[in-house]
């Protein structure tokens, strides 16, 4: 469940780039024309999707892999204590 | 913290989706590009909208999901939920149910059959003229052999004993021994179905 929320993130990432590359893979806002408000709208939201989608993704990996080394540290503790005794 | 963060951050940047979903749906019709602009910027917004809406309600159920089952292996929430414990309540009363059914008509209890046997016997027995009122006399002790004074061999056996067999039972003790071996038998059979 974990990898599907993960995966989650990083498809809201992808739709994001999508949104700011669409204007321009569509033709429908030229080059050196002046800025559609479709065009404008898309890459703005793109954008937004972009920051949020990155920043989630590696907010929630960062905890996963902080949660990892909990564990070990707690599965190195309690190998230790036995071996004391 | 870091364990809040990170699953309030999934929920967070999945929330946001949505909202962007219906930002792209709702803008071609609000800007009024539907027809101004070209073709393709309406029905790209409303498909990635459409695609996105989905996407991001995958996540959040995901998140949602995930944190749930941290809280409950954490032990803050219950472990069961109310329709688990609820299920398992119910399947305790349908086999309570079940097993006094089968106890009320399955096979009587052996000990019982016995006992009712047995005080429908003796009434009967008692009535019947041919019933031995006394036990019969004890046979007579038997001989044993002394060889006039002198000491029998080592190497013979130590004299025996020849009792006659005993006289056959008849009234309340045969119907005793009957039941007796009854009551065997049923214990017999209850250990195998044991086994």
């Amino acid at each position: 469940m974990n990898r599907l929320a993960l995966a989650g993130l990083a498809a809201i990432f992808a739709i994001g780039g999508w949104l700011i590359a669409a204007p321009f893979v569509l033709r429908f806002q030229l080059r050196g024309a002046p800025w559609t408000g479709a065009a404008r709208i898309d890459v703005v939201t793109g954008a937004v999707l972009v920051l949020a989608g990155f920043s989630g993704f590696f907010t929630a990996l960062a905890g996963r892999i902080s949660e990892l080394y909990a564990e070990a540290e707690r599965g190195t503790r309690n190998e230790s204590v036995p071996s004391a005794e | 913290m870091g364990l809040l963060a990170r699953y309030m951050s999934g929920l967070c940047v999945a929330v946001l989706g949505l909202c962007a979903s219906g930002w792209l749906m709702l803008a071609p019709v609000a800007f009024g590009y539907r027809g101004s602009a070209p073709h393709g910027a309406a029905l790209a917004d409303r498909a990635t909208g459409g695609g996105l809406a989905v996407v991001s309600l995958l996540t959040l159920i995901g998140w949602a999901t995930a944190w749930r089952r941290k809280l409950r292996a954490d032990g803050v929430l219950p472990r069961t939920s109310r329709r688990q414990a609820w299920r398992e309540e119910r399947d305790l009363r349908r086999r309570a149910a079940a097993s006094d059914h089968e106890g009320a008509s399955g096979t009587p209890d052996p000990a019982q059959v016995l006992s009712e046997l047995r005080a429908l016997l003796l009434p009967l027995l008692a009535e019947s003229p041919g019933a031995p009122q006394e036990p019969p006399a004890a046979p007579p002790p038997p001989e044993v052999h002394h060889y006039g004074g002198v000491p029998e061999p080592r190497s013979e056996l130590e004299p025996f004993q020849l009792t006659p067999p005993e006289p056959p039972r008849s009234g309340i003790a045969a119907i005793e021994s009957m039941l007796a071996g009854a009551e065997l038998s049923m214990a017999g059979c209850g250990e195998e179905e044991a086994w």
